[in-house]
């Protein structure tokens, strides 16, 4: 946006709207002057990152659930990095966190008004506040290089998710207000039996109760009424995305530092690449029962803060670095849904020992698909094969040492 | 002539001096068919006039009080923040930022 875009304020429909009531500088601060240096003395630019102050006197309902809002307390972020990280060690790593990672708060503002801070910010529909914020200019600015992406069809040959392509739906269809303002939508959302108890506000984004769920809308799916034998057979086994998702984006080893020309922060990602990946659930619980999920790689290393210090990470392998993750690039029909052994058998969709890098093997223990599912078929018999093994121990002696395998296959492939 | 006598004859002369004085007023008094006919006044004209005439009455060596009309309080802010113009004369020279970032963020 050019500068004067970023604060132009639409003179038709803004000061008839019910915060144009409002005098620019019970907000903003500032002194009402024709002179632009006076008028701008003790400037709040951007008012909202004290919702109580700016936004709590009239929106009652929701600046009080602020705190659980993780747009704004970034607590995921936490979440994993007070399992990685020494105690000892807080002070920098808060140091770090402050110079790279809190610029991903979110402020009321950013998402009603103008564009999020990260991007350049700016208002964006002449500082009238939109009750939805913009699909592009505000939810997909920051989560672009995945979400955006994938949801969008950005990537070559690989399609837009269908809740876009052909339900022409935006982030909110989804993910309604009161997710993102850190509510439940309603009591049932938390209130499910057997856990009846109030649980407690999530930490991560994959915690708690499930929200948005597939289910919510694809109720036959849920329940294995829809006639799709693969509803009905894999039904609570596997996330909706391990059939659904087609390949997306992972990333390799972020470091993070300070630039010695100019001073500001910056980071440097070791590479970022599709792919597709089923691994073991590192998150199963009542509420994510699956057996196996979609994982993706996040580009943490063991030295990616090494800019603060050494050894900032001793607790590396206390987390996967292939996380639970929900794709936004859901089809209908993906290579997964061809059959059942097109991921029956088929190790490559699986994330086996050999796609994990060696010095991350021992973090990744919980995720890796040690056994792939064996290829299956309508009806099941027994076959034994017994095969013979020659070993030659000395020169013109020969031993023969008999093998036995059992192999379980389909009574119609058999030989 | 007896003292009662007396007295009704000086206040008989008392009522005949009294009806002699209201008779003069009257006949001084123009007669109401000689009135002009009033027209009618509209009521905002009245008011107004009441207005000004009570506030004379009020304080009349003072200049006349101009009646209360509602002032649009200025707010300099959009005056500014509405002109594409001005917003682009006052703009704070651009900062050339250069990101320093590698790879997806």
């Amino acid at each position: 946006m050019e500068p004067w875009e970023k604060v132009i304020v639409d003179a038709e429909t803004y000061p008839d709207s019910v915060h144009g009531k409002i005098p620019c500088v019970d907000c903003h601060g500032g002194v009402q002057s024709a002179d632009k240096a006076t008028a701008h003395t003790d400037l709040i630019a951007n008012p909202s990152n004290d919702p109580d102050a700016a936004c709590g006197e009239c929106h009652t309902d929701v600046v009080p659930m602020n705190a659980t809002n993780l747009h704004t307390n970034l607590a995921g972020y936490w979440t994993v990095l007070d399992q990685r990280t020494a105690p000892e060690d807080h002070e920098v790593i808060s140091e770090m966190f402050g110079n790279h990672c809190s610029s991903c708060h979110a402020s009321c503002g950013e998402c009603h008004v103008s564009q999020p801070n990260l991007v350049g910010g700016g208002l964006i529909d002449g500082h009238n506040f939109n009750a939805t914020p913009s699909m592009t200019r505000n939810c997909t600015a920051c989560h672009g290089s995945r979400v955006g992406n994938e949801y969008l069809g950005k990537h070559e040959d690989l399609r837009a998710d269908v809740h876009f392509r052909q339900g022409r739906m935006t982030c909110i269809g989804c993910h309604t207000g009161n997710e993102m303002h850190g509510q439940a939508d309603n009591c049932q959302l938390c209130h499910t039996a057997p856990e009846s108890t109030m649980p407690v506000p999530p930490n991560h984004r994959y915690d708690g109760v499930q929200n948005p769920r597939c289910e919510t809308c694809h109720v036959s799916a849920a329940l294995g009424t829809d006639e799709i034998e693969m509803h009905q057979q894999h039904g609570g086994d596997l996330s909706c995305q391990v059939c659904h998702s087609i390949a997306y984006t992972s990333c390799d080893g972020c470091h993070v530092a300070i630039s010695e020309t100019t001073g500001n922060p910056f980071f440097a990602t070791d590479g970022s690449y599709l792919g597709f990946y089923i691994g073991k659930n590192p998150r199963k619980s009542y509420d994510r029962p699956y057996d196996y999920v979609t994982l993706r790689h996040v580009p943490v290393a063991s030295d990616s803060f090494a800019f603060y210090g050494e050894d900032l990470l001793p607790n590396y392998h206390a987390l996967p670095t292939w996380v639970y993750t929900t794709p936004h690039n859901i089809q209908r029909e993906t290579p997964q849904t061809a059959s059942c052994n097109a991921c029956h058998g088929n190790a490559e969709l699986f994330l086996t020992a050999d796609k994990v890098y060696p010095e991350e093997l021992e973090a990744n223990l919980s995720v890796i698909v040690e056994s792939i599912p064996a290829p299956i078929g309508v009806l099941t018999d027994t076959l034994s094969i017994t095969t013979t093994t020659t070993i030659t121990a000395t020169p013109g002696i020969t031993t023969t040492l008999p093998v036995t395998t059992t192999t379980t296959t389909d009574s119609e492939d058999s030989p | 002539m007896r003292p009662a006598g007396r007295i009704n004859a000086v206040l008989l002369l008392l009522l005949l001096l009294l009806a002699a004085g209201c008779q003069t007023n009257e006949t001084t008094n123009t007669a109401v068919s000689d009135l002009p006919t009033p027209t009618r006044v509209e009521s905002a004209t009245v008011s107004a006039a009441e207005t000004a005439v009570a506030q004379a009455a009020i304080s009349p060596t003072e200049e006349a009080i101009a009646p209360e009309t509602e002032v649009m309080a200025v707010d300099e802010c959009l005056n500014c923040h509405v002109d594409k113009d001005m917003l682009i004369q006052t703009a704070n020279p651009e900062e050339e930022v250069i990101s320093e970032n590698e790879g997806e963020g």
